[in-house]
């Protein structure tokens, strides 16, 4: 890596990083694991065998045991990376797509567009977060794919603010002001010329964002607002298995841990990216 | 590091299999010091008013609030009077006459005569009478005596203390099915006095009386002085919805409950050993079945319904679902009672399934859902395991089926009125007659598309229909047990449903708790409740 871009310089210090590495290395071994499940996976996620259920870990070729339907443990949270991941990129796109424009519109246009859009978004940061998503679920319907439209929702007002303060402080320098004086239409300086400049602090938030989709996701399907059976969410086997928790703790230590280490990753990545993206922290 | 080293031994302690329980363990508490009793179920009642509500979970407080005219005995189906205390009917049975109990109060001091009955069965049975208000519906009178026609005619006081049923037809379970909680006798005076609200103010004769409903937080009753049948020795009593079995269970062993039921079949075996706790069990008059909608275009034809009765592995279910104390059921019957019919078990053959789904135009499966109810039920412990577990089974044979939980509140409701293409269903029978299961669950009468039947697999067949209608206007059991039979054949041949089980009666007490037993009907009598103190 060589070069003195910003990108290289930002993957340079990200590459000294230990944490940062860490976060890399568990991002992508959830992404492996997701991409590989049917290869990875030892058995069916959703195949019962009401013989030989809550066997402990390593039994019978189960390595990490099975669940209180005989279910294999290991195969079911090999799959559950794939609906964890997917529910972060989804919920996250959905926070994104919808927080960006909002922000930086009211950024941009100010007065009192900028008042109705960050009074709105203020009404969305007075809920706790878990009970919004609860109420959005509840009227949507219990599903998972309302369960990311519900935490995508309830990360909007998050990036609405950043995008509006970094449009705020681009906006007034000298070459935006040098594009409006050419004649560039308000939307051509917006996407072009402001918004780019914009991208850092919201890489770093996409990140984090990821990591407490994850989160939440798996709350609201531990509430059994979530997954339905039988996907093989994180937090539905978690909410499934708990009360087995002094016969069979590997079905609780078993997801606890895989969410864990997913949301670990995508914090200890946007760390190490908030790092390597600030201009202000030398390279080593 | 270190911090990692620890992680790992947490891991691996977690992971290491413990020898199991098989010791007694705990101590044996002493009574609490108050007359107080906790109850935890598994759901809160859903009304007050004994002829408002058709679920367990209600009656089993209404039972304690309200008599009914003639009552079972604390732990078996016999018949004993209680607000009546002699019965007889004229010789063509089209007429029941009742001697009542004299010098009974309810709870707000209006004497109980037999104006009080007579205004208390003709709210349900006249639909201009001034007693029924606005959103009053009444499940069990229809599910029990039908509407239009009614079984029951007519009824008059004949003096003070004598009431007449006129019947239109022969109805031979007549009494058993006034023994029914549903059939309890609310004061006229607090029905007059709360109208529409009369749910949420029980005013009754029973042994306990009404203090405060919060709910889905708590209801209380305390006990009344002046029980006809002897004031209860409890002072009061708290009801507490705790949905979950585990917390039940938790809060039991930890005595902050003195009597739970709904016990998960998961923890019997460990409950049982702790001395802190006593573990209540026998068979239910219970069944739990699957309910496909017959007129869903699926479950309309009989190929499908023949291919779902084989694809579904029961014994496995009762094994492993229902540790062994389940028996599998061929019919809505459960064993205990009379009027079997001979039936060969559908056998488990997801081959067998395959090619029935084949020949009725289904090679590849279909899709559809299954509903489920938000609270364990005695039949289902677990509704969603169960759920999870026919969803793999029907996935065998290349049914798709998606899962979805229905709120109790209105589940019932819902599915009678057909919303469903499957659902989970149950019935914990109220008498110990036939009439009372396979009327209720499989006539044409019950099938109600607009507000809801009881016949929740809207299962109509003339053949059924006439053999159950014939045999509840019949006297002699030898008869009607003949003819209870034969329908019981035909419903098996036409699989409009598929029994699943007959899941054992489980209840957990303080072991300090006297005079507590599991009744068949899954009621709960707390009349003859008391602490054991030295």
């Amino acid at each position: 890596m060589t070069g003195n871009s910003p990108a290289a310089v930002a993957l340079r210090k990200l590459a000294h990083s230990r944490s940062a590495l860490i976060g890399v290395g568990l991002c992508a071994a959830f992404a492996m694991m997701a991409l590989l499940a049917p290869w990875l996976a030892p058995y069916s996620y959703k195949k019962l065998d009401l013989a030989h259920r809550l066997m402990a870990p390593g039994q019978m070729g189960h390595w990490l045991g099975t669940d209180n339907l005989g279910r294999d443990l290991l195969s079911r949270l090999i799959y559950g990376s794939r609906v964890s991941l997917a529910v972060g990129i989804f919920s996250v796109s959905i926070s994104l797509i919808v927080g960006v424009p909002l922000g930086a519109l009211a950024g941009y246009a100010g007065r009192w567009i900028d008042s109705v859009i960050m009074r709105a978004m203020d009404l969305l940061l007075a809920f706790p977060s878990i009970l919004l998503a609860i109420t959005i679920v509840t009227v949507l319907g219990n599903d998972l794919k309302n369960a990311m439209i519900a935490v995508g929702v309830v990360g909007i007002p998050v990036f609405a603010r950043i995008t509006r303060a970094s449009v705020i402080s681009v906006k007034e320098l000298e070459y935006v002001q040098a594009a409006r004086t050419i004649g560039c239409s308000p939307a051509r300086i917006l996407t072009v010329h402001i918004l780019p400049n914009c991208a850092n602090p919201l890489i770093v938030q996409a990140t984090l964002s990821l990591g407490t989709s994850v989160l939440d996701a798996a709350g609201l399907s531990f509430l059994g607002l979530g997954a339905r059976p039988p996907t093989p969410e994180w937090g539905t086997m978690l909410g499934d298995t708990y009360r087995y928790y002094d016969q069979a703790p590997w079905l609780v230590i078993g997801p606890g841990l895989a969410i864990l280490a997913m949301v670990l990753g995508f914090n200890l990545l946007g760390d190490g990216l908030r790092d390597a993206l600030d201009p202000k922290t030398k390279e080593e | 590091m270190r911090i990692g080293l620890l992680a790992l031994s947490l891991l691996l302690w977690g992971c290491t299999p413990r020898t199991p329980v098989s010791e007694p363990f705990g101590t044996v508490p002493s009574a609490p010091p108050e007359d107080v009793l906790v109850v935890g179920k598994p759901d809160d009642a859903s009304g007050l008013d004994p002829a408002l509500i058709s679920d367990g979970e209600s009656s089993q407080v209404c039972r304690n609030l309200f008599d009914t005219l003639v009552r079972h005995s604390a732990n078996s189906m016999k018949l004993e009077p209680a607000l009546a205390v002699s019965w007889k009917h004229s010789p063509d049975g089209l007429i029941w006459t009742f001697n009542l109990r004299k010098g009974v109060k309810f709870h707000d001091g209006t004497p109980f005569n037999a104006q009080a009955v007579v205004d208390n069965y003709s709210r349900q049975l006249q639909p201009t009478h001034p007693l029924r208000f606005p959103g009053n519906r009444f499940p069990y009178w229809a599910d029990i005596w039908g509407t239009n026609p009614c079984l029951i005619d007519s009824l008059e006081a004949q003096d003070d203390y004598t009431v007449n049923f006129h019947m239109s037809e022969v109805v031979a379970p007549f009494v058993e099915n006034m023994a029914m909680p549903f059939f309890g006798i609310v004061s006229p005076t607090a029905l007059k006095k709360y109208g529409s609200d009369g749910f949420k103010h029980p005013v009754g004769t029973g042994a306990y009386r009404f203090v405060e409903w919060l709910p889905r937080e708590r209801i209380v009753l305390e006990a009344n002085p002046d029980y006809w049948d002897g004031p209860p020795a409890m002072k009061k009593v708290v009801f507490l919805p705790i949905k979950d079995a585990t917390s039940r269970q938790l809060q039991l062993e930890a005595g902050k409950v003195h009597l739970i039921t709904g016990v998960s079949l998961e923890k019997v075996e460990k409950l049982s050993l702790n001395r802190a706790v006593s573990v209540l069990s026998q068979p239910g008059m219970n069944v739990g079945y699957l309910a496909m909608n017959n007129e869903d275009p699926h479950f309309r034809q009989p190929l499908v319904r023949q291919a779902i009765c084989q694809a579904i592995e029961r014994q496995e279910i009762a094994r492993a679902l229902y540790r062994g104390l389940a028996v599998v059921a061929e019919s809505h019957l459960p064993p205990m009672i009379w009027g079997q019919a001979d039936l060969r078990a559908y056998e488990y053959n997801p081959d067998k399934a395959r090619q029935l789904l084949a020949r009725a135009g289904y090679p590849n499966g279909f899709k559809t859902e299954i509903w489920y109810m938000s609270a364990a039920r005695t039949y289902y412990p677990d509704p969603k395991i169960m759920g999870e577990v026919l969803q793999a089974m029907l996935g065998e044979v290349g049914i798709e089926v998606d899962l979805k939980a229905v709120d109790w509140g209105s589940y019932l409701e819902r599915v009678g009125k057909g919303e469903h293409q499957m659902a989970l269903g149950g019935w914990v029978g109220d008498t110990g007659d036939p009439d009372n299961y396979l009327y209720v669950m499989l006539d044409d009468n019950n099938v109600n598309r607009r507000r809801g039947g009881s016949n929740l697999c809207l299962f109509k067949d003339a053949e059924v229909h006439k053999r159950l209608l014939k045999a509840r206007q019949m006297v002699i059991q030898e008869d009607r047990a003949r003819l209870y039979a034969e329908a019981q054949v035909l419903v098996h041949e036409k699989c409009p449903s598929l029994p699943l089980v007959h899941a054992p009666q489980v209840g957990a007490t303080h072991p300090q708790l006297e005079g507590y037993k599991l009744h068949p009907t899954g009621t709960m009598i707390l009349q003859y409740v008391r602490w054991k103190r030295p």
